[in-house]
C-alpha cells in the first residue's frame, strides 16, 4: 500500500485505452440560453490507470462523468462527440451511439460508478446484501442463492469483516464509510473494466477517507481496472491518480502525468490553484496563502476568448480575451490550454 | 387583473348595479337569462322568484360574501399564525398545550362550531365573521410551527441569536418573512372553504339574514326552483366558482411576486 | 501561551436529550468535561471529525447552546448562567462565522441589511450612521458599496462568505468562532478567505477559535491546535509541536490520513480499527482505547487527564501511553 503504482509515467502509454473520449460536448438548455457545460473535452483512460478529472464546482467535471455513462440524458441536455469504450477484442463500443437496452447492459457490467454520497444512492429498504446481488443478477445468468454468495465475497474484497452479518445489514444501519465500500463492491461486482468514481471521498472524514483511499487504490492494483477519479481535491490527486487532466469552466486547460503537474504546472489556473492550496505537511513561513482573484464564471456569463483570461495575472489584452486557446500538446504526454504557455514568464513561475 | 376587476366590482356595487339588488318586481318573476328566449338585456343574468334582479344580487352577494370570508380568512390566520410561531418558537409545554388545542379543534367539526356559536350570540354579521376565522385557524397553527420548527434551524437564526436578537425580533424580522410564501398559499387554498362556509351557513339560513343577498343565500333560495328557473341558483354559484378560481391564481401570482429569487 | 486569558472554560460539558426506541430518553453528551484557555489574540484551531464535539463546544463558548455542566469566564467574567438580558452586551464581544454561506444568510434581507442588523439590536437607531458602518464594513471584507442592495442569492459564495464575516466585525468584537468558514468553498476562494481572515485578525486584533477539518488550513494559521475525538480533548499544542510531534495515537493517525498536495509525499494512513463509537454509549475509560494499538487495561478502566507531555513545552495530550519523541 504504501509504494506507489508501477506504471505511473511512460510505461502506461503502451497499454490500450479502456475509454477514450473525443469531442465531448455537453450542452444544457436553460431559461437563459443554451449553455455549454462541457466544450470539445478528449482524454483516454489506460488499463490499470487512473485519470483525475480536477477542477472547481461548476467546471464541468461531474457533468463529464455523467456524460462518459451516458447518465447525463434529459429534454434539456444535448451530448455530442464520441465516447468509445475498449470491450476486449473487436472494435470499441461507441457509447453515444448504443441504444437504451444496449447502454444499461454497459453500466454495471464494463463501466460503472461510484456516486459522492453513498446514502442517497443506496436503497434504503434493501438490505446491502441483496443490493449488491441485484447488480449482479441484473447482468449475468446467475441466480439468487450464487449471486449472494459472490456478494459476500465482494464485502470482504472491499475491507468489510463479518460479511456475513453486515450483508443482512439495511444502509441506515452502516457509517458513511461503510456504505461507501458498499457502493465500491455493488460498482465492482461484475469486474469492470472502468471504474467512474465521482467526488467518493468529499463526504467522508479524514480517516475514513484514508481507508476508501487505499481501498480503491489496493483494488485497481488487484483487478487492474481504469479509473476515472473525479474529485476537487488536490492532495486525494497528488496520492491517487497517475495522470491528471485540470477543468475548467467546462474545459480542459491542462493535462499531464501527476508528478509532472505538481512539479511544473504549466497553465496560469493550475499554478494558481497549486499555490492556493494549504499543504499540512510542511510548516507554514507566513500565515498567508496566495489566493486566485474573482471566482470561476457562471456557465450563462463565459468571458470572451480564454476562460480564465479576467483571473488570470498574465492575461494579454488582445490576445486572451480575443479567442479561446486550443489544447496544445506538449510532448506525448502533456497538454496546456493557454496562448502563453511558451512565454518566459510562465516557464519561470514553475519553479516558484 | 381579474381580481382587480372583482375588487373593484365589489367595492363599486352601488353605482355599477342596474337594479336595486333587493326591490322587487312581481311581474318580472322568474326571467330566464338574456341569452335565453324570453330573456330581456334589462336583466343580464335573469331575475329570481321574487323578480329581484340576479346580476344586481350577485355583485352584492360578492361584496357580502368575499368581504365576511376575507376577514373570517383574516382572523384565522391571526390567530393560527400567532399561535403556530409561538408553539414554534418556545417549544416544551407551551408548544404541547397549544398543539392539544389544535387537535381538539380539527376533530370537531367547524360548521358545529359555527351553529353553536350563532345559537350562543345570535347572527350577527360581525359574530358570524368572527365564528368563520375561528373555524379554520387551526389549519394555520400547524402549517407554521412546523415551518417556524425548520427555519429555526438555520444558520442565519443561529447568527441573530449570537448577535443578540430577542425571540420576537427573530420571530418579526427572520421567521415571519420566510414563512411567508407557504403561508399565502395556505391562505389562498382556505379561501374557497371558507367561502363555501359562509355560503353553506346562509343555506342553512344561519348566515346571513334575507333580505341581505349573499351568494351562499341566494344559492339556497334558488333551490325551490331548480327545475323551473335553474338559473337563479346557478348564476350565484358560478360566481362561487370564478373568484374561487381567481383567488388561487392570485395566490400563485402574490408567492412569486414574493419570492426574492425569481425576481432581481 | 499568549498575554492574558479571553476564554476560560473549566469542566464543560454539553448533553442533548434524545428519544431513541420509542419513549426511552437517553442523554447524548457532546462535550464531556473539557477544560479550554484561549488568550487573547491567539488563533486556536479546534478540530476533529464528524461527531467529536467540536462544533457544539464552540457554540458552547458562546452561549449559543447551554452548557450542562461546568464554567465559562469571558475576560474573568463568568458567562455561565448569565440571564439573558445581562449577556446582551457581551454578545457585542463575541461573534461567529458559518460554514454554510447559503444558509446563514436570511435569504430575504438585502446584504445591507443583514450587516446592520446587530447595530439595530444594539440600539444603533441612527439610518445614516448604520448606512456608513454598512459601507465601511463592505470595503474592509472586500466587498463594493453596491453589494448592500443586493439580495444573498445575487452573490458568489466566497462573496457571502464575506458578507457573513462582516456582519460578526459589524460589532467590534474580540472574539469569533469561525465555524468551518471556508469548507463549502472552492480551494481559490478558500484562499481568499483565509487571507481575509487572517489580516482582518491582526488589524483588529482579534481571537479567533478555528473550527476545521482541514490540517492544511489549520497548519498555515493557527497558533494552537486542540484536537477532539468523542466530545474530549485529546491532545492541545502549539501547532508545530503538535504537527510534528504529535503525542496522542489519534492525533498521530489523524496527521497520516491527510493526503498531501504532493505525488512525491509517503501516504501511509494507519488503518483504524472499526468505527467512531456511537456518543451515546462510549466506551469506558479512554474514548479511543477501542480503536488504538497502544491500548492496555489501564486505559479501559479510567479516562485519562489532559496532562503535559513534555517538559516546559506547552503540550499536553490525554493519553496514558502518550508517543515519546
Amino acid at each position: 500500500m504504501t509504494e506507489r503504482m508501477p506504471n505511473r509515467d511512460a510505461a502506461v502509454l503502451n497499454l490500450p485505452n479502456v475509454l477514450e473520449v473525443r469531442g465531448l460536448n455537453v450542452h444544457i438548455a436553460t431559461d437563459d440560453g443554451e449553455l455549454c457545460a462541457v466544450a470539445d473535452a478528449a482524454f483516454s483512460v489506460r488499463d490499470g490507470e487512473t485519470l483525475a478529472l480536477v477542477g472547481e464546482s461548476g467546471a464541468g467535471k461531474s457533468m463529464t462523468a455523467l456524460a462518459v455513462m451516458r447518465l447525463a440524458q434529459s429534454a434539456a441536455i444535448r451530448v455530442s462527440g464520441e465516447i468509445l469504450l475498449r470491450t476486449g477484442e473487436g472494435e470499441p463500443l461507441n457509447l453515444l451511439a448504443l441504444n437504451a437496452p444496449a447502454i444499461r447492459a454497459v453500466r454495471g457490467r464494463l463501466a460503472s460508478m461510484v456516486f459522492q454520497e453513498p446514502m442517497t444512492s443506496l436503497n434504503p429498504v434493501l438490505r446491502v446484501g441483496d443490493q449488491i446481488a441485484e447488480a449482479i443478477v441484473a447482468h449475468e445468468a446467475i441466480g439468487w442463492p450464487a449471486a449472494r454468495a459472490r456478494a459476500l465475497d465482494l464485502l470482504r474484497l472491499v475491507g468489510i469483516a463479518d460479511a456475513p452479518a453486515r450483508s443482512r445489514t439495511f444502509p441506515h444501519e452502516l457509517s458513511g464509510g461503510m456504505r461507501q465500500r458498499v457502493m465500491i463492491a455493488i460498482a465492482l461486482a461484475c469486474r469492470p473494466r472502468l471504474l467512474i468514481a465521482d467526488e467518493p471521498t468529499t463526504a467522508l472524514d479524514v480517516t475514513v477517507q484514508a481507508q476508501v483511499l487505499a481501498l480503491i487504490r489496493s483494488l485497481q492494483k488487484e483487478l487492474g481496472m481504469a479509473v476515472l477519479f473525479i474529485t476537487h481535491d488536490l492532495g486525494v490527486v497528488a496520492q491517487i491518480a497517475d495522470r491528471v487532466a485540470v477543468m475548467y469552466a467546462g474545459r480542459i486547460v491542462e493535462e499531464a502525468p501527476v508528478r509532472d503537474l505538481f512539479a511544473a504546472p504549466r497553465h496560469p489556473y493550475t499554478q494558481g490553484l497549486l499555490r492556493s492550496m494549504p499543504n499540512a505537511g510542511r510548516a507554514a513561513r507566513s500565515h498567508r496563502i496566495a489566493p486566485i482573484p474573482g471566482s470561476m464564471p457562471s456557465l450563462a456569463r463565459l468571458p470572451l476568448g480564454c476562460a480564465f483570461h479576467p483571473r488570470c495575472e498574465r492575461a494579454e489584452p488582445g490576445r486572451c480575451d480575443a479567442g479561446v486557446p486550443a489544447l496544445e500538446a506538449i510532448g506525448d504526454l502533456r497538454a496546456v490550454r493557454c496562448w502563453r504557455w511558451r512565454e518566459p514568464a510562465l516557464a519561470a513561475a514553475e519553479n516558484g | 387583473m381579474l381580481a382587480v376587476l372583482m375588487a373593484v366590482v365589489a367595492v363599486f356595487a352601488p353605482w355599477l348595479t342596474p337594479h336595486d339588488p333587493d326591490a322587487t318586481q312581481m311581474l318580472a318573476r322568474l326571467k330566464p337569462p338574456a341569452f335565453m328566449e324570453g330573456g330581456e338585456l334589462n336583466h343580464v343574468f335573469g331575475t329570481d322568484q321574487a323578480g329581484r334582479d340576479l346580476l344586481s344580487r350577485c355583485i352584492y352577494g360578492v361584496r357580502v360574501s368575499v368581504g365576511i370570508a376575507l376577514f373570517g380568512l383574516v382572523i384565522g390566520c391571526l390567530i393560527g399564525t400567532t399561535l403556530g410561531v409561538i408553539s414554534g418558537l418556545f417549544g416544551g409545554i407551551v408548544d404541547r398545550a397549544i398543539m392539544m388545542l389544535v387537535d381538539v379543534f380539527i376533530s370537531v367539526p367547524n360548521l358545529l362550531i359555527v351553529l353553536v356559536g350563532v345559537a350562543a350570540f345570535g347572527t350577527d354579521i360581525i359574530v358570524l365573521v368572527f365564528l368563520i376565522g375561528l373555524a379554520r385557524w387551526e389549519t394555520y397553527a400547524r402549517m407554521v410551527r412546523g415551518q417556524v420548527l425548520q427555519v429555526r434551524e438555520m444558520p442565519y437564526i443561529e447568527a441573530s441569536r449570537a448577535l443578540g436578537a430577542s425571540r420576537a425580533w427573530i420571530a418579526i424580522r427572520h421567521v415571519l418573512p420566510n414563512i411567508a410564501s407557504p403561508l399565502i398559499v395556505l391562505l389562498t387554498l382556505n379561501f374557497p372553504s371558507i367561502l363555501l362556509l359562509e355560503s353553506s351557513l346562509s343555506f342553512l339560513g344561519i348566515g346571513v339574514q334575507p333580505p341581505t343577498a349573499s351568494l351562499g343565500s341566494m344559492v339556497g333560495d334558488g333551490r325551490d326552483h331548480l327545475i323551473a328557473a335553474w338559473w337563479v341558483a346557478v348564476a350565484p354559484a358560478l360566481v362561487i366558482v370564478a373568484i374561487t378560481f381567481v383567488v388561487q391564481m392570485l395566490g400563485d401570482w402574490l408567492r412569486d411576486v414574493m419570492d426574492v429569487r425569481i425576481d432581481d | 501561551m499568549p498575554a492574558r486569558e479571553l476564554i476560560k472554560a473549566q469542566q464543560v460539558s454539553v448533553s442533548f436529550e434524545v428519544r431513541r426506541a420509542g419513549w426511552r430518553r437517553h442523554a447524548f453528551q457532546a462535550v464531556r468535561a473539557v477544560d479550554l484557555t484561549i488568550g487573547e489574540g491567539e488563533v486556536l484551531a479546534l478540530v476533529g471529525e464528524s461527531g467529536s464535539g467540536k462544533t457544539t463546544l464552540g457554540r458552547a463558548l458562546l452561549r449559543l447552546i447551554e452548557v450542562s455542566a461546568g464554567t465559562i469566564e469571558f475576560r474573568g467574567q463568568l458567562i455561565t448562567g448569565l440571564a439573558p438580558a445581562a449577556l446582551r452586551p457581551l454578545r457585542r464581544e463575541m461573534q461567529i462565522i458559518f460554514q454554510d454561506p447559503f444558509a446563514s444568510l436570511d435569504p430575504r434581507m438585502r446584504v445591507g441589511d443583514i450587516i446592520a442588523e446587530g447595530l439595530r439590536i444594539h440600539g444603533v437607531a441612527d439610518a445614516a450612521a448604520r448606512a456608513a458602518r454598512v459601507a465601511q464594513l463592505l470595503a474592509q471584507v472586500g466587498l463594493e458599496p453596491e453589494h448592500a442592495w443586493r439580495f444573498p442569492h445575487a452573490l458568489s459564495g466566497g462573496q457571502r462568505q464575506r458578507v457573513g464575516i462582516a456582519r460578526a466585525l459589524a460589532l467590534n468584537p474580540r472574539f469569533i468562532v469561525a465555524d468551518e468558514p471556508v469548507s463549502s468553498l472552492d480551494v481559490s476562494v478558500q484562499a481568499q478567505i483565509i487571507n481575509l481572515l487572517y489580516e482582518l485578525k491582526e488589524q483588529l486584533s482579534l481571537t479567533l477559535l478555528f473550527i476545521t477539518h482541514n490540517l492544511g488550513v489549520v497548519r498555515l494559521i493557527a497558533d494552537r491546535v486542540a484536537v477532539m475525538y468523542l466530545g474530549r480533548i485529546v491532545e492541545i499544542a502549539d501547532t508545530e509541536s503538535l504537527f510534528e510531534r504529535p503525542a496522542h495515537p489519534y492525533t498521530q493517525t489523524l496527521l497520516a490520513s491527510i493526503p498531501l498536495p504532493d505525488p512525491n509525499a509517503k501516504f501511509e494512513p494507519v488503518a483504524l480499527a472499526g468505527e467512531m463509537p456511537s456518543a451515546l454509549d462510549p466506551p469506558s475509560g479512554c474514548a479511543f482505547r477501542t480503536r488504538c494499538t497502544r491500548a492496555s487495561a489501564q486505559c479501559a478502566a479510567l479516562p485519562p487527564p489532559l496532562d503535559k507531555v513534555r517538559g516546559g513545552d506547552a503540550h499536553s495530550a490525554a493519553c496514558w501511553h502518550p508517543i515519546q519523541f
